[in-house]
This record gives structure tokens, C-alpha cells and sequence, in this order.
């Protein structure tokens, strides 16, 4: 893919917010680019890594294991990143959830080590990663004092002005 | 002076792993600030462009409601508050009270962004621990909400 391309479509990536017009070209200069077919897996839960992907072109599943079934997270596409978590979390941390392919993709990987080679924009990646921490922690935050005051008879999705999901009727018993 | 502020900021969650030398530098970034008990520190709404260090005593964040006020938390020395404005300047989302005189560290966009010209390699460590404790709060608090769900 051209630079050009490269830089129009990074000019949309929320991840990058705020990177002024070196910034991409340093950012650039430390990534290598990866390729995956359809069906192929990414990583996978637990695994160590610290490195981001931003998604050029294709889509990814993301999901996790829970009691020993998949639980799909969410689908991601051209210009949206994952992994960035693998740069904040602790190294005995691995990966939060598991990627696989869905069609044919193409990234952009930096890790950590090249990260720390442009601290200034590395700075403002990190800031952009905290935004996005800090307003799941407002979400996480406003749903755990919502449960403590009202309890579980009202489901937390309440608060989120979606539609109530009805509250499973135990039977009577016997 | 240089001394005072970085001995404040020494054993501070967020300046773990600075040495000395650098807790001076980035002491030049912050502005001290004091509040006598039951002054208003910022409030719900108004536009936010600072984070504070708590160095002595101890706030509140107040959030408004359809029940009146409702406590979020307390906060005490060594904490940080209003992180949220430094990172996208939104509106404030809760009040802050000092509930006994405080006396406080603020940075605001305008300093971090001057510190991430001049001291790009600070800027950058400051930035990636609040982002590591970030992310540590919110695993907790999602653990605290699964608990919640399960019970």
C-alpha cells in the first residue's frame, strides 16, 4: 500500500488523535506491516506480546474464552487498532482477548520497544489510550454505583438507556 | 522551589520510578494549589483542563442526581483527581470538595503539552503510567461490577 494511502487512512484513526504532521511519519518509520488469510489467528488469549496492530485493510473477530466457549467481542475494521493493551497492562499480562481473521487483513504492528524510540509521540498515544480507559472507567464506575444502590432487580444495561432485557422468572419450585 | 514540589511528588502512584533529578523537572510543570475545608475544588459541568495531586488532606467527589447528591468516593494523600480533563478537556463529570484544607498539585493540558516538547521521554513515562493505572482501576472495577452481576 502508498504511503500516501497509509496516511490518509491513519488520518482517521482515533488512536492518533492530536499527532501532528511528523508525528505519522515517525509513528510510520517504527512500524513493520503483516498480512493474515482468512480464518487465521492473530493471538490468542494469555499469550505474551507487547505490540499494537492498526487495521489497514480486512476484519478481525475479537473474543474471549468463558467456561471453555467463545464469547465474541466485537468485529473490527479498517482504521481501528487492537493489542494497545499489551502496552499498558503489566508484562506478566497477556493478551486480554483473542483475534482471529475474518477476511483477508492487512496491519500495522509497533511494539514497545520502537514505541519507546519516538517518546514524544509515544506520549501522545498513550494519553489517547488513558482517554479511552478513563471513559470506560466513568461507564464501569456510573454501573457499579448504579448495582449498589438498586441491586440486580434492575440490569445494568438500564443505565445505558438500551431497551430492558426482561428478568429471567425463576419457577416456583417442585 | 524544585526540592519542595518534587519531594511531594516522591512515592506518588504516578511518578513511580522517577528519579529525583526528574521529579524536579516535572515539578516545573505543576502549579500548587490550596483549598480550606468545605471549599468547592472544581464542580459537575464546568470546563476541566487540570488534574490535581492530593498532597495533604482529604476530598469528595460529589456527583448531582434525581436524589440529590450522591458520594462517589473519598480521596486522600498521595491520590489523584480529575485526570479525565487533562486527557479530553469535557466538561467536568462530578464536583470536588475539600472536605479538610487541602493542599494540591495541578497540571494542566497547556504544561503537559509544553513537557512533551521539552521533555519528550518524561512526558512520555507520566503518560504511560496513568495510563497503567487506568487500566488497573478499571480491571477492578470490573471485577467489582461482575461481582455484582453474579450475586
Amino acid at each position: 500500500m502508498e504511503t500516501a494511502t497509509i496516511l490518509k487512512l491513519l488520518g482517521k484513526v482515533t488512536i492518533f488523535e492530536g499527532f501532528g504532521p511528523g508525528d505519522l511519519e515517525d509513528f510510520l518509520a517504527q512500524t513493520h506491516g503483516s498480512t493474515y488469510a482468512t480464518d487465521s489467528e492473530i493471538f490468542a488469549e494469555g499469550e505474551p506480546g507487547r505490540h499494537m496492530h492498526i487495521i489497514l485493510s480486512g476484519k478481525v473477530d475479537v473474543f474471549r474464552k468463558s467456561g471453555g466457549r467463545p464469547v465474541h467481542l466485537v468485529k473490527l475494521g479498517p482504521g481501528e487498532t487492537f493489542g494497545e493493551m499489551s502496552l499498558v497492562l503489566d508484562t506478566n499480562i497477556g493478551r486480554t482477548a483473542s483475534i482471529h481473521a475474518i477476511e483477508p487483513t492487512a496491519t500495522l504492528t509497533i511494539d514497545y520497544e520502537n514505541l519507546a524510540r519516538i517518546p514524544s509521540v509515544a506520549a501522545k498515544l498513550y494519553r489517547n489510550i488513558s482517554r479511552t480507559l478513563a471513559t470506560r472507567l466513568k461507564i464501569s464506575t456510573d454501573l457499579v454505583v448504579f448495582q449498589s444502590q438498586y441491586g440486580t432487580d434492575v440490569p445494568p444495561s438500564a443505565t445505558l438507556g438500551k431497551p430492558r432485557r426482561k428478568p429471567a422468572v425463576k419457577s416456583a419450585g417442585g | 522551589m524544585d526540592t519542595d514540589v518534587a519531594d511531594a511528588l516522591d512515592g506518588l502512584d504516578l511518578f513511580k520510578g522517577f528519579s529525583y533529578p526528574e521529579l524536579k523537572v516535572v515539578g516545573r510543570y505543576l502549579v500548587r494549589l490550596s483549598k480550606k475545608q468545605g471549599e468547592v475544588v472544581f464542580s459537575e459541568g464546568e470546563p476541566g483542563t487540570y488534574m490535581l495531586f492530593l498532597l495533604a488532606g482529604r476530598l469528595s467527589i460529589v456527583k448531582a442526581g434525581g436524589h440529590g447528591e450522591r458520594l462517589l468516593c473519598r480521596e486522600g494523600r498521595g491520590r489523584m483527581v480529575g485526570e479525565m480533563a487533562l486527557l479530553d478537556q469535557e466538561p467536568r463529570s462530578a464536583t470536588c470538595v475539600a472536605d479538610t484544607e487541602c493542599a494540591m498539585l495541578a497540571l494542566n493540558v497547556e504544561a503537559l503539552n509544553r513537557m512533551a516538547d521539552e521533555y519528550p521521554l518524561l512526558a512520555y513515562r507520566l503518560m504511560s503510567s496513568l495510563a497503567k493505572i487506568l487500566s488497573r482501576r478499571l480491571r477492578r472495577t470490573s471485577g467489582m461490577l461482575v461481582e455484582f452481576m453474579e450475586n
